[in-house]
């Protein structure tokens, strides 16, 4: 299966890459990009099944990426990894077609039980 | 706002356990902090928060994170890692205030010291200090 992860952050890329494999996914085909513009891009170049995306980016934020890629036709299954969390973010995310949402700090059994359903292939 | 020590410190301590690295709480010191990075929080609550560590400590924080050896690590790395645990110290931070504040993107931060009216916390781990100041 192909992954997306985008991040800002290299080292947060790697720690979810890394969680990614503690929690049982080892056979993911694991792509990276910087923040939602090169995400738009990688997109169309990689064709991920499954996206983990940050929130807080600069040049295009992860909910933009997302409004961007829905808008676009693209229904592939969609995720947040973010720091902040609040109420109006998480609904924010849902209407605009995310189908998760883990908050970090988040631990090896939380990628587990919210992704197990996502990424089983 | 003020936050408690109790939110303060299990704010530090739950990001530094995402980076593998376990921080006990200092009454005093500071020294030797050079590395810093800072997030700026705006809407209802208006402030700024940072996080300090030696560089011994960043190295540290790059190293676990990332699972690169020592010699792998530049400094680019350490900022990114230090930014990263200053970003989810902040939204830990966020949790507890009302809603619609927004983060600023993690930047790196200069000069330590001389926060007035602001709100430290002092950590160690290993003897490597990192301290947490609000603002």
């Amino acid at each position: 299966m192909r992954v997306l992860i985008v991040d800002d952050s290299r080292t947060m890329r790697m720690i979810v890459k890394r969680t990614l494999r503690h929690a049982g996914f080892e056979e993911l085909e694991i792509a990276e990009a910087g923040d939602g513009r090169e995400a738009l891009s990688m997109v169309a170049s990689f064709a991920p099944q499954a996206i983990l995306s940050d929130w807080n980016m600069p040049e295009l934020s992860g909910l933009d990426f997302l409004l961007e890629l829905r808008a676009g036709g693209d229904d592939t299954t969609f995720g947040f990894v973010t720091s902040e969390a609040s109420v109006e973010m998480v609904q924010r995310a849902t209407s605009a077609g995310a189908q998760f949402f883990i908050t970090k700090p988040f631990t090896v059994d939380t990628f587990r039980q919210v992704l197990n359903q996502f990424l089983s292939e | 706002m003020t936050f408690t020590p109790h939110i303060a410190q299990y704010a530090v301590r739950s990001a530094c356990e995402m980076f593998g690295i376990v921080v006990q709480e200092d009454s005093e010191g500071g020294a030797g902090v050079e590395l810093g990075a800072a997030v700026q929080v705006s809407g209802a609550w208006e402030g700024r928060v940072e996080l300090w560590c030696t560089r011994r400590f960043g190295l540290k924080l790059a190293m676990e994170a990332t699972g690169l050896p020592i010699a792998d690590i530049d400094d680019a790395l350490v900022t990114d890692a230090l930014c990263e645990l200053t970003n989810i110290t902040s939204g830990a931070l966020k949790s507890m205030l009302p809603s619609g504040c927004t983060m600023s993107v993690p930047v790196a931060a200069n000069e330590f010291g001389g926060h007035v009216s602001s709100q430290v916390y002092r950590f160690r781990s290993n003897g490597e200090m990192v301290v947490l100041v609000i603002q």
